[in-house]
């Protein structure tokens, strides 16, 4: 390890075999009696690496952490550090360092002992010892606090001792276990971007576990999404929010519009094809056609297997408009100039998006933007992600993100949007995905 | 101003009640502290260094003061270790321990004496072989201490047992990944941050071991310690005959806290 700072390249270097993963998880499985902790959870993470792994609490996220660091022994499975076999060799073995939820520095040592807390067990002679804890604390920017009691810091402050702890002994792997959960908001963000910086200087392989997706976006290289003590995703966080495989992570990830509707067709029409510009062109893209209510669309999708389908789209993809007004002017805060320049004509843009009449049911002034929520005239919205079920005879909603729209409650509008910003999903029977399990507003 | 009348019309509405609770309260207060004033006031009225004195009082001091220390020092090496088995653990049993750990302070002492002697007396086949060896396990100092450790250890267990369940286990579990074996773990971060119940558990055991009678007077009516010299001056003498001894004995308990209290920085017994 040494203290040069990391280039930023290696976020999107593709990593294939030929590197040994520094934390390898097989097939682990985990159970509490009869209760399923965990259930075949497979991950890599390559040297260097800063993986978030998200899920909702309870999805089994402590359960392989513990696994991990060794605390806990799995019921099948393997762990594997730097392509070693570590499944039954006890923590203090490992080389794996851990900062928990709630603070665990020991109230009886001062927080430069903290720090050397690590050093006495390697055995490193006194001189190197007061260096490493002098660094580390520098790295955290807390060297001044170094004769204090950790009762006396901050929660912050208790963080970065924390982090400097777990960093001195120079682990092979870094576990933080909802690192943030206990802070503040602002305090909150501070902390992962020291969180980046650190791990980006240090380029210890991190293991960041959140329930939080915007903590885990913000700092992840990738993300693994988990759910019921499963791997529900895996991938770059902007791959997945962008095109989430399941309806389970792009309900996670942010906020989401689900809108039910139905196959009526897989094979697209020229037209279409050549609307949706170059990525289609290549004709390795599938194309599904979809009807929302009486309108009908392209979406460059694989075709799910049901014909009855869940779109989802993200709230910032959503154009609305006054109703009467040219879609791409007015209200809009997307140009849309950009997809007629592709040469689709106007025929073709209207196939590739999808436009639905409705009424302003409420707008909330989020500050940066306005969130519009529309009842839709037709079309059914399943959710707009919040937890609680709609009532079935309540109007259908869709809400949009604009930043400059004047619209107030009761004006007639047209929502559209594009079929590149939408994924399709199998739409679930009654009952079968009622654990949706945590939407985007917790 | 509503804030402040609110605060006054609540504060009336209590009063009553806190009364009716610092009457009771007092009563038991006082429950205490009258047969304590006027014993020291009795203390005050007798022949208290003259007593103190006689090589009978003497050798029970002695006694008592050699046999309650390593009745305590018996039931801290081995009952620490057992709580933390008992904070930390689950194993098949379990139950069973712990009941076994609480039964010397449910059974009455002589019952427990009764217990001890079952197994040690002079004609069981362990004491008989004690005896025989040279080590009678009855009617000695080492009766004395076996008696003490039955009756007393349970308050270290007991105590110490609840200080390392307030132990954040994650703590151990910090250590652990920071390099530190199971042991090393124990000694660094368990036991320190557990000493404060450790020590009151050790004082209530010191306490409890000296003031030891039923068990001992049992197993081992001689040699005499303090509480066992107390029974036999009070029926030859009556109560003004065991002032001075019970005093002392109160002094060396005091004592014994005040210097723990002050050494171990531990608050309270009670509170700890």
């Amino acid at each position: 390890m040494t203290g040069v700072e990391r280039t930023h390249e290696r976020t999107v270097v593709d990593r294939d075999g030929d590197e040994t993963p520094a934390l390898e998880v097989d097939e682990l499985s985990h159970r509490y009696g009869r209760t399923r902790a965990l259930a075949d959870v497979s991950i890599a993470v390559a040297p260097g690496e800063l993986i978030a792994l998200l899920g909702p609490s309870g999805c089994g996220k402590t359960t392989l952490v513990q696994a991990i660091a060794g605390h806990l022994h799995p019921t099948a499975g393997q762990v594997a550090l730097h392509g070693t076999t570590v499944t039954a060799v006890p923590p203090e073995s490992r080389g794996v360092g851990v900062v928990f939820q709630q603070s665990t520095l020991y109230p009886h040592m001062t927080v430069a002992e903290n720090v050397a807390y690590g050093l006495t067990a390697q055995g490193v002679p006194d001189e190197t010892r007061a260096a490493r804890v002098r660094r580390y604390l520098e790295l955290v920017e807390l060297a001044h606090l170094r004769a204090a009691s950790p009762d006396a810091l901050s929660g912050g402050q208790a963080r970065r001792v924390e982090l400097a702890r777990a960093l001195a002994p120079e682990p092979d792997v870094l576990v933080l276990d909802e690192p943030l959960s206990a802070l503040d908001r602002r305090l909150r963000v501070r902390l992962r971007d020291e969180i980046t910086r650190i791990q980006r200087t240090t380029g210890v392989t991190t293991l960041f576990v959140t329930h939080d997706q915007a903590d885990a976006m913000a700092v992840a290289d990738r993300l693994v999404v988990m759910r019921d003590g499963t791997v529900a995703a895996t991938g770059t966080p902007r791959a997945l929010y962008e095109s989430p495989p399941n309806r389970f992570t792009a309900r996670f990830l942010g906020r989401s519009n689900e809108l039910a509707g139905r196959v009526v067709g897989d094979d697209v029409d020229g037209s279409a094809d050549h609307a949706l510009g170059s990525t289609a062109r290549d004709g390795e893209l599938d194309m599904v056609r979809v009807a929302i209510g009486e309108a009908a669309f392209v979406v460059p999708d694989t075709p799910p297997e049901a014909d009855q389908v869940l779109v989802h789209v993200r709230p910032e993809a959503v154009r609305v408009a006054a109703a009467g007004a040219d879609d791409d002017h007015g209200t809009s805060d997307r140009d849309g100039s950009d997809r007629d320049a592709e040469g689709g004509g106007p025929n073709a843009d209207r196939d590739t998006t999808v436009s639905l009449g409705g009424t302003v049911a409420r707008v909330a002034d989020a500050g940066s933007r306005y969130d519009v929520h529309v009842s839709l005239d037709s079309a059914i919205a399943i959710d707009e992600g919040t937890e609680t079920p709609r009532a079935a005879d309540s109007p259908p909603t869709v809400t949009a993100e604009c930043t400059r729209c004047r619209l107030a409650t009761g004006d007639r509008v047209q929502v559209a949007f594009d079929g590149r910003d939408v994924s399709v999903f199998p739409r679930p029977t009654e009952c079968a995905d009622s654990g949706g399990a945590g939407g985007p507003g917790r | 101003m509503s804030l402040a009348s609110e605060t006054i019309r609540r504060r009336g509405s209590w009063a009553p009640a806190r009364l009716v609770a610092g009457l009771l309260g007092g009563l038991l207060v006082a429950g205490f502290a009258l047969p304590f004033a006027a014993f020291l006031w009795r203390a005050g009225s007798v022949a208290l260094w003259e007593t103190l004195a006689e090589p009978a009082t003497q050798t029970a001091i002695r006694n008592s003061l050699l046999t309650a220390p390593v009745a305590t020092g018996i039931s801290t090496a081995l009952g620490v270790p057992l709580a933390y088995v008992l904070a930390r653990a689950s194993f098949v049993g379990k139950r069973v321990v712990e009941a076994l750990v609480i039964l010397p302070l449910v059974v009455p002492p002589v019952v427990g004496g009764a217990l001890l002697l079952s197994v040690v007396g002079r004609f069981t086949p362990i004491g008989a072989a004690a005896a025989s060896a040279g080590v009678p396990l009855t009617d000695s100092l080492l009766g004395v201490i076996l008696a003490q450790t039955f009756v007393a250890a349970p308050f270290v267990v007991i105590t110490a047992r609840a200080g390392f369940t307030a132990v954040d286990e994650r703590l151990e579990q910090a250590s652990r990944s920071l390099g530190h074996g199971p042991i090393a773990t124990f000694t660094n971060v368990s036991l320190p941050l557990a000493r404060g119940a450790i020590v009151a558990g050790i004082v209530l055991t010191f306490a409890r071991a000296t003031g030891e009678f039923g068990a001992t007077m049992m197993v081992a009516y001689n040699p005499r310690t303090m509480p066992t010299q107390l029974w036999v001056a009070f029926i030859s003498g009556g109560i003004d005959a065991i002032v001075p001894l019970a005093a002392a004995l109160l002094a060396i308990t005091l004592a014994v806290l005040a210097l723990v209290r002050r050494v171990a920085r531990v608050p309270t017994v009670v509170d700890a």
